[in-house]
């Protein structure tokens, strides 16, 4: 649209309304909304025109006294001295701002001339913009807060006053908005209540300057560990906290930040105490920015982790020592140690024997459990052959299917096939695996264990011929305490752990653990390795934090 | 027969051990319930194999097995520790204290002489 015409048309529908708001004012003097908006019309007017006042006065618009006249000339000056003014057609498009609005928004006349006023709200303003329009169209004005967003991208808070204005026939013709600016006053508050959370945290938190690197705020806390009350928050006190962080790890971190990360954490020892140490870069509002430091005392946590390992350990001991005589004596008098034993006191004593090795198996599975949870699992990975540890774990087991009268047949197994592996611990796994097939297989049936290359990967497989598992307990059977069956275990001992532990086992050596199952028609349970080349060297490798 | 000295302090697992090493028809056993007291024996026993439990309470296995090889005859006599404690790092720590192997709790009663002839000729 031709701007000048635009402008044109809009003064005129200015002066109309200036017109009738300046002649309401007269009558009644006394209303002073009416007055203010019969001011904004003038203002309005006068700077749409592009007219000097003396030139909008002389023609006598209005057949007011001199004294009137002048002071409605005084008030608009002081008007526009206070407050930033806006005026809308009824598409919300800027016909006209004072100069105080550009100065606080920092946009030239040509930048905002015709555009919508929507282009200077923030987009999760715009439905309440919407409202503030509908209120308006049916005549009422509007008081409250609203952000501008400025040439720069930053925010301006603003009180506002939004009066519509309407034409003779009472259609909505656009708007007048006054505005002061809150800016100052919105951070302030948001600062206060920054700081009022903050202050009662439980963690010491710091904030600086992130240029000069100098502390501007601490909380109780922080105060707490300088040993310092509220009289001694002082700037001088607050210079020397400054120095604390003065260390080359907490520049370092900076200067991290400094590259766009907006934090970074790290843990340091400070007063002989361990710390998490976050720094994150904040700026409210986007204005100042400022680098929020904040320091987690992490010593109880260390310290109960501590313990916690200490009494896993003492619980192991404890309960080890007494199964130790327990087992012994049972396993002597099984062997005959002590002499011929009757067939059913043999009987009798075999269960107990079972639970007793059922007992030292659930110490085992939990304390498996508390070492990866506390990622102290420990992985001695070598690149070696996978027969090898099929081998020793079929040999482990062969006493254990003998029970449940099952022959376990190895059938396919390339001795070449290596892979990076803990011995120790994956002869656990096809040893949990190999003892599932057999308990689950039925009497005189066989296990298969046979070898299979799967691209880059070897997979080992132990197949039963079992009742199977069904499609629903699949999904589970890899959680912790979850067991397939019920029915069919021959009350065979397991704590619900072993193919959760052999699960995280596998995973902790790049492998993998599954299974293909019919019901009926027995389960094939398979852990999978990557492939490897022999001679790699030998690696420690703790768990990391899992489960 | 081998001289073999058991110390543990926990008088039951002396008892199963005990039966299972003889069991084993190749050692003759000397038990004693205390570092202590193994100190006080051993130069008369003269042992051919070091038995020693762990955890004890006033001298440790570890320290027991130090002051052993303080006696003449000891220095190098083999030795196996016994443990609940089974942390791998543990293990490895027992093990590098001259000591042939870690022989964890619970044992098996029937195989605990093969075992211990095991580690001894391995």
């Amino acid at each position: 649209m031709n701007s000048k015409k635009f402008n044109a048309a809009a003064a005129l529908v200015c002066l109309s309304f200036l017109v009738l708001a300046l002649f309401g004012a007269i009558v009644i003097a006394s209303s002073v909304p009416l007055l203010i908006l019969s001011t904004l019309a003038l203002i309005g007017a006068v700077f749409t025109l592009g007219l000097t006042w003396r030139s909008v006065f002389r023609p006598a618009l209005f057949a007011g006294n001199n004294d009137t006249r002048a002071r409605l000339v005084q008030e608009v000056t002081a008007l526009n001295r206070h407050a930033m003014v806006t005026l809308t057609d009824d598409k919300a498009r800027i016909v006209h701002v004072n100069d105080k609005f550009r100065d606080a928004t920092g946009y030239a006349l040509d930048d905002l001339s015709g555009i919508s006023m929507d282009r200077l709200y923030f987009e999760d303003d715009l439905s309440k913009m919407e409202d503030i329009r509908a209120g308006l169209d049916r005549g009422e004005p509007w008081s409250g807060e609203t952000r501008l967003q400025c040439k720069q991208g930053n925010v301006l808070w603003t009180q506002a006053t939004i009066v519509p204005r309407m034409d003779a026939k009472g259609n909505l013709v656009g708007s007048i908005s006054v505005r002061t600016d809150i800016t100052d006053n919105k951070m302030a508050a948001a600062q206060k209540e920054l700081y009022t959370a903050l202050h009662k945290l439980w963690d010491e938190v710091y904030m600086f300057d992130p240029a000069t690197l100098r502390c501007t705020y601490m909380n109780e806390a922080a105060l707490a560990r300088k040993g310092w009350s509220v009289e001694d928050y002082t700037p001088e006190n607050l210079a020397t906290v400054s120095e604390d962080f003065e260390t080359e790890t907490f520049r370092t971190h900076v200067d991290t930040l400094v590259t766009g990360k907006d934090h970074v954490s790290y843990t340091a020892v400070i007063d002989s105490r361990p710390y998490d140490i976050r720094l994150q870069r904040v700026s409210p509002y986007a204005a100042r920015e400022q680098l929020v430091v904040v320091l987690r005392d992490m010593s109880e946590r260390v310290q109960a982790e501590r313990a916690q390992a200490e009494l896993m350990s003492t619980i192991s001991h404890e309960l080890r020592t007494p199964m130790t005589s327990i087992k012994g004596a049972m396993g002597l008098l099984l062997s005959n140690a002590a002499g011929e034993l009757p067939e059913k006191a043999r009987g009798m004593l075999s269960i107990a024997y079972r639970n007793a090795d059922r007992l030292v198996m659930i110490i085992n599975d939990i304390l498996d459990i508390e070492k990866i949870a506390a990622g102290q699992m420990e992985f001695k990975l070598k690149v070696e052959p996978l027969a090898s540890v099929i081998e020793e774990a079929v040999a482990a087991n062969e006493q254990f299917a003998n029970r449940f009268d099952v022959k376990v047949m190895k059938e396919e197994i390339d001795p070449d096939a290596c892979a990076n592996y803990d011995f120790g611990r994956t002869l656990q796994v096809l040893t949990n695996l190999l003892s599932n097939a057999a308990k689950f297989s039925p009497p005189g049936g066989r296990v298969r264990v046979y070898m299979e290359r799967i691209g880059d990967r070897i997979r080992i497989n132990v197949q039963d011929y079992g009742q199977g598992i069904a499609k629903e307990a699949q999904a589970r059977i890899f959680e912790r305490f979850a067991q397939a069956s019920t029915t069919a275990n021959r009350g065979v001992e397991s704590t619900g752990l072993g193919l959760n532990i052999a699960k995280v086992i596998m995973e902790e050596q790049k492998g993998s653990i599954g299974l293909f199952s019919e019901l009926g028609k027995g389960a094939t349970f398979y852990a999978e390795f990557p492939a490897a080349v022999p001679a790699e060297v030998e690696q420690l490798k703790p768990v990391d934090r899992a489960v | 027969m081998m001289r073999l000295l058991h110390v543990e302090d926990d008088e039951d697992i002396r008892e199963v051990a005990k039966m299972a090493l003889e069991l084993s028809g190749q050692f003759e056993v000397m038990q004693c319930p205390s570092g202590e007291d193994a100190l006080e024996k051993a130069p008369q026993f003269k042992p051919e194999i070091l038995l020693l439990d762990v955890m004890m309470p006033g001298m440790s296995g570890p320290t027991t097995l130090q002051k052993l090889r303080e006696i003449k005859g000891l220095e190098t006599t083999p030795a196996i520790f016994m443990t609940a404690r089974a942390q791998p790092a543990e293990v490895e720590e027992l093990k590098a204290m001259s000591a042939l192997t870690v022989v964890v709790k619970p044992f098996d009663p029937i195989t605990l002489g093969d075992q211990i002839m095991a580690a001894l000729n391995g």
